[in-house]
């Protein structure tokens, strides 16, 4: 008895012992495969994983903390030719816009946070893409793959680190993978220092990505992603601010670098280069079709490749789609819309052949019935270049959803031909020929190609420069370009002042002429009268024959039945309804008492960290500027 | 495991067994028979007494009546009678054949067996600091969750309930907050198995007993998790009845109210209120659905008489019903035990469209297989479905249900249903995401049904392998099913924002696979050769892993007119699909221990314990944690020179020092992986796209605490009064921290081991018998705790911040702060200073057409600090901070600690009262000295949402228009600054204002004092007064027991707190979010009337 319960007690403790030890010596029980994650070399070891490692880059341009909202919808306003969200202080967007920025303001949060997170992932992959073996071993085609791979990582966080210069001045600046940093805690590096790293880094990409039609070679297809065009417009362009006034953090004043011609020289350069590979690049000969067929028809690929570099949206969500078109633009049987507005300046700075007016300005919105136009006044004209009516692919305009899938285009070729012949206005001190030409191709594109609609371009440097200011205001109303150009320019605070000093005249009871700007050539002659329409009549039947044609659909260049620009009938002609116009007291209580309302020269040029990052730096990052 | 048993083996030994039983009992009947009932102190019946006769393993226990039946050797046998928590009695048989026994409770319930971790020892013996609860002191409260029957009642147990939603989530905290951003919650062990959140997946009725284990020495053998505490449920068994059956069923039925509505303004005050802001916002787009164009003000006045509609009321005024079914069937033979229980809740939350179902099947299977093995296995079913949205979300203001219910237009506009949309208001709302939407209105078209089924399966195995030596292995395996469903129509907050104001659906599916295998070898040796020397060594191994997965489904654009169930059945109806979801993340955890323990004589007690974890949480240098402790006890009441005295019955000193561990992290936090869903649409078409998923971190290790315990047990006046007294500090280093970092890092946080944090208090548990009568018996318990928190380090940090993100959670002001010498729960804000007085301006004449009104212009008088807080243009009544950091501006600079939200001491103290058949009892807790950041409150005040309500005291508000007139007195703006009528006007319309111009845009977001108030409570829990029918005349119905009880809940509460409830915290991620009152579901008052039977 006795040596039977030994025995079993014995054996009880030898299997107790087996099953310890068997499962400690595994060391494998305690360290289980993630299943739902991948490891960093799991990724950088084959072509998928690595391509979706990029793409999660470019996942950081897309969504609203991006070009989804923020940078497309909130951060370029107000400036001399739109106004953000109107309406009275809200802490958020519409301090943003106005100007009234307190550090407490949620707005600026996200979007500051979701650049650093594409730099990290940026990071990641252009420390791992080189290191794959791929390099060595794979085929051509792969190998070419991995270059443009990383070309395109090291030009995403060019991107990157551009905006946060862009809007927030300097900024910490990490270029290894936050794991390998010795220290998180950063202080600001003047963004000199930033500006002159990536434009070495795109000086490299250039090099690593093909150009738009190249990419079949790689088996790529043709959409967003970047291209060698791409590389180096957005190189051109980061130069041109590297070159340009910014406000400084040492003396807290606008100011530019002695050796600002060296970047201008860079932009010209990078301008040529693109502008000699016109089988590459060049201009869509119609500037209404590139909003209509290709950013509202949902068509990544516009034929002539205008599109130099645009950001996909798309997919519904906040974190891959943006709200283009749908926090802005005019509304579609009650659906979105109404959140920026043209200024009435802006408006009658367009001389009536330009067709830009009529895409760039949309000052209707579409009924319940889904065809007919109800007018609307003058201080509720909202940006038409993402309207609604216009969306196709599908067609969908009464989509109520948050997000769009409406692409943000982020530099046009026409971009390219003006930044050729500003950087080059400026190295010769005057405009050559070939400037003039490029300055002269956007235009009259802008005129429906008739070239004799052209005004004269001077070619001395200040009256080259002075109407290449205008022609930019006309060219990119709404990309968000217009008050990063003026900045750069040290001119924002000039635009702001005469813009509220026209808009006080448009909306004088007795209406005063619109005075002529000092920063850049005048408007048309007619748009300076002070005898502009009080109301405008639009066709609520519509006539059979319009100015001479036949008009039987609505079109928005034809929907008034008088000028804007000359006085109004007194009488209301048939088959019209009127909207009021020049002199409106909604344009005192929309822009005058609103427009800019805190903007405070040397301050406002750049925005506050949020609080709650600075606390979080434990006292290495300042808040500067004023803030 | 002990899987070397043959199986054949043991089948053989069953069957002897069964054989032996069957021989037995007929070789038995041979002998005498005695029988009769044993009593308690007031005659009550009581049932699973044991009866055994002395020297002999022949035992019974009593049945639901108290009575029992057994076969004596012969007249000179000895009946012990004995139950826990009562003097054992010993009754020789002589010629007796009907025994009937009183037991007098033993009052220093020394005897009662206490669970340790795998191990019970008596309570006489614990050398660790423990608490205890019983199935009685859970009987008296009514609620469905244990945790919240468990409030007040143990020293140094924080419970918090979340809220009043039906279901809610307990939070307990044992001894403070030891981590600082990690789960606080203790680790449960359900008979020997971990269960997480085992106190809402069990029945109360179900509970035998809670013990909480609190230092080191008792929780250091669960070493890994140990840190928070440890709370080992025992589930009530079957007994032994001889074979009878006993049935058992509870019964009882509740009706619960909303005790306090949040006092709104009527519609006079609310439509002259909106009046005054359409006038100095320049916004008249609310208005003029109340007032027309045409003579303004004398519309508002008529007003006065418009009927209030209490949205309150309306959506929390039901009476809401709940009703609670138990039935259990248990009994046995010697052998042989089983209860089988089955629970039915079904219970009505106060808000409309909410309901709580849970259906409980527990049974339980004891089963002596031979002389040194028995076995027994345990299977528990538990399925529960939430229906209803709440008012709770985590997510921030847009979605919150309460600001509607609270904040809506308390006016019904003619021609307008109760439930009337109004699009128009959704709109003009929009902005934030704050939309106005007719609370009933949204609750109807918000469809959320949560359902969740638990199946635990637990054996175990012991095996008594010689004299001395027993072998234990329980293993369990446990599946948690979860599966959320939520419809959104079309005028919901969803639908309107992502959904293209068409139905959407989610449906998120959470599954946990848990298996838990502990094995242990125990050498128990009472008597060591003999001698007064007892030593018990124990030795085992625990295996624990989980398998999560996860997967979610976001279903958009389905049809308009599309009803929930077809949604949920016909997902081909939706437009538009996002990509599905899924995660699976296995953990595995193995871990050594050992146990040593010794006394002399029941004197001296010393225990020891080792514990070593490995963990795949961790990354590779740092899998294994080892956590020792020892602990000692010394039982003075046993010494000689105590004995000449009477005062003192019992005296025991304990002392303690060990450490425990915390591994609580999100897993793989170690190195950098990479996850999917970072994707990108080329051509509009989905791009797969990964990123890492966050900053891993190598050196991550363990947490680890040295918990410090001294502690005395003592009894006085012959057991009538027992004292416990402990003192302890818990000490945490390598704090596992998902510490806060740079933003260039390209994250916001990472886990880190940084930091340290310190509690140190003081826990009274006094019980006593205050009068005992024939008749009448009544005692008192009541406890204190005290605690103090302190945060020694956060590494190479001083402090950082954290948003509780109430408002919104990226985008809001921090609230709290962390700070070196500060504690967890420290609000972090500004503070209040009323509103710019008409005398902090300089005056100068002003003009303009525009505003006739105006002759004055008012200028900030130098030296008065400008507010940068707010982003409207300052004027005489804007609100105003201190200047804390005295520059001249008052701007988020200045944002300070304000408060605390942890309570300085909390309790609880109860009385109970037994007079024949009637049984009485009492029960209050208290919270003394935390605060709570009424958010409700700052949100509510403020006017951010055009047409929203606010609460009646920002009546007495600074004004802009004269009430009594209608005249606008005062106007600003950016272009023309602040205007008005002159100084003495101004100030004479507001010489009694108290509060400022309510807030228009979102800096209500900003933490200050006004949002502090004083979150001491005296609650009174519960009151009971319950009635047993006589033996005697319920056996006539063939009811062997019969109770009657009515019972209040939560019957009232003293507290200066002015929102729904002081005892909530509704942003419960972290610790460091304490005391956060927003959105929270309002608790119930409850009155409930029961029956308990048994037949």
């Amino acid at each position: 008895m006795k040596n039977n319960i030994y025995r079993q007690l014995t054996r009880a403790a030898i299997a107790a012992v087996i099953a310890a030890t068997g499962l400690t010596s595994c060391k494998k029980y305690l360290a289980p495969d993630p299943v739902s994650s991948f490891s960093q070399d799991y990724v950088f070891s084959n072509l998928p994983y690595a391509k979706a490692a990029v793409i999660g880059v470019y996942n950081n341009l897309s969504g609203q903390n991006s070009y989804g909202l923020y940078f497309s919808g909130y951060y370029p306003y107000d400036s001399d030719e739109m106004m953000g969200a109107s309406g009275t202080a809200d802490g958020e967007r519409r301090d943003l816009a106005h100007y009234n920025i307190l550090s407490t303001n949620g707005g600026i949060a996200s979007a500051f946070a979701n650049q650093y997170s594409g730099i990290e992932r940026a990071n990641i992959c252009i420390e791992q893409l080189p290191k794959m073996s791929l390099n060595n071993t794979g085929t051509t085609q792969e190998k070419g793959e991995l270059k443009r791979l990383l070309g395109e990582a090291l030009t995403l966080r060019a991107q990157f680190y551009f905006d946060l210069v862009k809007i927030w001045g300097d900024v910490p600046a990490q270029w290894t993978p936050s794991a390998e940093q010795s220290t998180l805690f950063l202080p600001k590096t003047d963004r000199d220092t930033i500006y002159n790293h990536i434009l070495n880094d795109l000086k490299t990409a250039e090099d690593l990505v093909p150009w738009r039609t190249e990419i079949g070679a790689l088996g790529d297809a043709a959409d967003e992603r970047i291209t060698k065009g791409g590389v180096k417009a957005l190189r051109a362009r980061i130069a041109l601010f590297r070159g340009g006034y910014s406000l400084r953090r040492a003396t807290n004043q606008m100011e530019r670098r002695p050796d600002y011609l060296t970047y201008y020289k860079i932009a010209r350069d990078e301008c040529a280069d693109i502008m000699a590979r016109r089988d590459q690049h060049t201009l869509n000969p119609s500037y209404k079709a590139l909003w209509q067929t290709y950013v509202c028809g949902r068509n990544a690929n516009e034929p002539n490749g205008e599109f130099l570099f645009q950001i996909a949206e798309g997919g519904n969500t906040g974190s891959t789609d943006g709200r283009i078109g749908v926090y802005n633009g005019t509304r579609f049987a009650g659906a979105g819309g109404g959140s920026l507005s043209v200024l009435p300046n802006y408006y009658y700075y367009f001389d009536s052949t330009d067709v830009r007016r009529d895409v760039t300005a949309a000052p209707y919105e579409i009924k319940t019935d889904g065809k007919s136009v109800q007018a609307h006044n003058i201080n509720v004209v909202y940006d038409g270049k993402f309207r609604r009516d216009w969306w196709s692919n599908p067609v969908n305009p009464t989509l109520a959803t948050l997000n769009s899938g409406i692409n943000w285009i982020l530099i046009r070729f026409s971009d390219v031909l003006l930044m050729y012949a500003e950087a080059d206005n400026e190295l010769n001190n005057g405009a050559s020929a070939a400037d003039v030409a490029a300055v002269t191709e956007v235009d009259k594109r802008g005129h429906g190609g008739n070239a004799a609609l052209v005004p004269t371009i001077p070619t001395d440097h200040d009256g080259f420069f002075k109407f290449l200011v205008k022609e930019r205001y006309l060219e990119f109303g709404n990309e968000g370009i217009r008050k990063y150009d003026l900045i750069r320019w040290n001119l924002l605070t000039t635009a702001i002042n005469e813009t509220k000093t026209n808009l006080a005249n448009f909306g004088a009871t007795a209406q005063l002429p619109m005075v002529a700007p000092s920063y850049m050539a005048p408007p048309p002659s007619y748009s300076m009268t002070g005898t502009l329409p009080t109301s405008l009549y639009y066709w609520t039947t519509l006539p059979t024959v319009f100015n001479g044609s036949n008009l039987n659909t609505y079109d928005d260049s034809r929907m008034f039945a008088n000028s804007v620009y000359k006085p109004a009938p007194t009488a209301t002609p048939a088959n019209t309804a009127k909207v009021s116009w020049i002199s409106y007291s909604g344009i005192n209580s929309t822009f005058t008492t609103v427009f800019a309302g805190s903007f405070k020269t040397n301050h406002s040029e750049l925005y506050p960290i949020y609080i709650n990052q600075i606390n979080a730096s434990g006292g290495i990052l300042t808040q500067d500027y004023g803030y | 495991m002990c899987t070397d048993q043959n199986p054949s083996t043991i089948m053989k030994k069953v069957l002897l067994q069964l054989f032996m039983l069957f021989f037995l009992c007929s070789a038995w009947a041979q002998t005498k028979t005695v029988g009769g009932k044993v009593t308690d102190e007031t005659g009550q019946p009581l049932p699973s007494a044991s009866v055994k006769v002395k020297g002999t393993p022949i035992a019974t226990s009593t049945g639901v009546d108290g009575t029992y039946h057994l076969s004596v050797p012969g007249a000179h046998s000895v009946l012990v009678f004995s139950f826990v928590g009562y003097k054992a009695k010993e009754v020789t048989v002589g010629n007796q054949s009907q025994i009937n026994v009183n037991l007098q409770p033993d009052a220093t319930l020394l005897n009662e067996v206490v669970a340790i971790g795998y191990q019970t020892v008596r309570r006489r013996d614990l050398v660790g600091a423990v608490s205890s609860v019983t199935d009685k002191d859970l009987r008296d409260n009514p609620t469905l969750s244990a945790a919240e029957a468990l409030q007040g009642k143990l020293a140094g147990v924080q419970v918090t309930v979340a809220d009043g939603q039906p279901g809610a989530p307990a939070d307990i905290y044992i001894r403070g907050r030891t981590s600082i951003t990690q789960s606080g919650s203790p680790l449960y062990i359900v008979d020997g198995v971990q269960v997480d959140n085992a106190l809402s997946v069990l029945s109360p009725q179900d509970i035998a007993s809670i013990d909480v284990l609190k230092d080191a020495a008792s929780t250091s053998i669960y070493g890994a998790r140990g840190s928070n505490g440890v709370v080992i449920i025992t589930t009530k068994g079957g007994k032994n009845t001889n074979g009878k059956t006993s049935v058992n069923y509870n019964n009882s039925f509740a009706i619960q109210k909303l005790p306090k509505e949040l006092d709104v303004m009527k519609p006079f005050d609310f439509v002259e209120y909106q009046y005054e802001r359409s006038k100095f916002t320049n916004d008249t787009t609310f208005i003029t659905r109340f007032v027309h164009n045409s003579d303004p003000y004398s519309k508002v006045l008529s007003y006065q008489n418009t009927p209030f509609v209490d949205w309150q009321n309306i959506m929390f005024g039901r009476n809401a019903l709940q009703q609670t079914h138990n039935i259990s069937v248990n009994g046995g033979t010697e052998q042989t035990q089983y209860n089988l229980s089955g629970t039915y809740n079904n219970q009505q939350g106060i808000l409309q469209y909410t309901q709580y179902k849970r259906g409980i099947i527990n049974f339980r299977f004891d089963h002596q297989a031979s002389k040194k093995l028995k076995i027994g296995f345990n299977v528990r079913y538990n399925n529960n479905v939430l229906d209803g949205q709440g008012t709770t979300d985590a997510g921030g203001a847009g979605t919150n249900n309460l600001r509607q219910i609270v904040r809506y237009v308390p006016i019904q506009q003619d021609g307008q249903s109760l439930d009337y949309y109004d699009a128009a208001e959704a709109t003009a709302t929009a902005g934030n995401g704050l939309s106005l939407i007719n609370p009933l209105k949204e609750l109807q078209q918000q469809y959320r049904k949560k359902s969740n089924s638990v199946l635990d399966l637990n054996a175990y195995l012991n095996f008594n392998v010689i004299k001395n030596v027993t072998i234990r292995s329980v293993a369990a395996i446990d599946y948690n099913n979860t599966n959320s469903r939520s419809f959104d129509d079309t005028v919901t907050y969803n639908a309107r924002t992502t959904g293209a104001k068409q139905p959407l659906i989610l449906v998120a599916n959470n599954n946990i696979r848990t298996i838990n295998n502990s094995n242990t070898i125990d050498y128990n040796n009472p008597s060591i050769f003999g001698s007064k020397h007892a030593i018990d060594l124990l030795v085992g191994s625990e295996l624990y892993q989980t398998y999560t997965w996860t997967n979610g489904l976001d279903l958009r654009n389905f049809p308009i007119g599309t009803s929930p169930d077809q949604a949920f059945a016909n997902y081909s109806l939706a437009q538009t699909v996002q990509p599905p979801t899924v995660s699976e993340v296995p953990i595995h955890n193995f871990s050594l221990f050992s146990r040593a323990s010794y006394n002399y004589a029941g004197k001296y007690l010393a225990t020891f314990n080792l514990r070593a974890d490995g963990s795949s949480v961790f990354g590779p240098l740092h899998k294994w944690g080892y956590f020792p402790s020892a602990s000692a006890a010394w039982r003075i009441s046993d010494e000689n020179f105590m004995k000449s005295q009477n005062l003192v019955s019992d005296l025991k000193l304990r002392v303690s020092y060990g450490s425990v561990g915390n591994n609580r992290i999100s897993p793989y936090s170690f190195g950098n992986f990479f996850a999917p869903g970072r994707s990108y649409y080329l051509n509009d078409l989905f791009i797969f796209g990964a990123s890492t998923a966050g900053l891993g971190n190598p050196n991550l290790q363990w947490e680890s605490q040295i918990s410090r315990n001294i502690g005395v047990d003592a009894a006085f006046f012959k057991g009538r009064l027992q004292l416990t007294v402990d003192v302890y500090r818990n000490s945490t280093s390598n704090l596992l921290l998902n510490n806060v970092i740079p933003v260039n890092s390209g994250y916001g946080s990472q886990f880190q081991n940084v930091g340290a944090t310190q509690n140190t208090g003081m826990e009274i548990q006094l019980n006593g018998t205050i009068m005992q009568r024939k008749d009448f018996r009544w005692t008192g318990t009541f406890n204190i705790s005290w605690n103090k928190n302190i945060i020694k380090s956060l590494g190479s940090q001083q402090s950082f911040t954290v948003n509780s993100g109430y408002f919104n959670t990226s985008q809001q002001p921090a609230d709290y702060l962390v700070k070196v010498g500060d504690e967890v729960g420290t609000f972090y804000g500004l503070i209040n200073d009323g509103y710019y007085k008409v005398s902090d301006f300089d005056t100068q004449p002003y003009s303009n057409p525009t505003y006739p009104f105006a002759t004055t212009k008012y200028t900030l008088k130098a030296g008065v600090p400008v507010s940068g807080i707010t982003s409207t243009t300052i004027q005489p009544g804007t609100q105003k901070f201190v200047d804390v950091n005295g520059d001249g501006k008052i701007t988020t600079a200045d944002f300070s600690v304000i408060g605390h939200a942890l309570p300085r001491a909390i309790g609880g103290f109860g009385q109970n009262f037994a007079w024949k058949g009637f049984d009485a009892s009492v029960f209050f807790n208290f919270s003394y000295g935390g605060k709570v950041a009424n958010y409700n409150k700052l949100e509510f005040t403020s006017t951010y949402s055009n047409g929203a309500n606010l609460l009646s005291i920002f009546n007495n508000r600074y004004r802009t228009v004269n009430p009594a007139t209608g005249a606008q007195v005062q106007y600003a703006s950016a272009t023309t600054g602040a205007i008005g009528a002159s100084p003495d006007v101004l100030q004479s319309l507001n010489a009694n204002a108290k509060y400022w111009i309510p807030v228009q845009s979102i800096e209500w977001d900003n933490n200050q004092t006004f949002a502090l108030e004083n979150g001491s409570f005296l609650r009174i829990n519960t009151i009971t007064l319950g009635y047993t029918l006589p033996s005697r005349i319920s056996k006539k119905f063939a009811v062997s027991n019969l109770r009657v009880f009515v019972t209040g809940n939560n019957i009232a509460t003293i507290t200066g707190y002015t929102g729904y409830d002081p005892d909530v915290s509704t942003r419960r991620s972290s610790p460091v979010t304490a005391g956060a009152d927003y959105s929270a579901f309002p608790r119930s008052r409850m009155y409930v009337a029961g029956i308990n039977v048994s037949f």
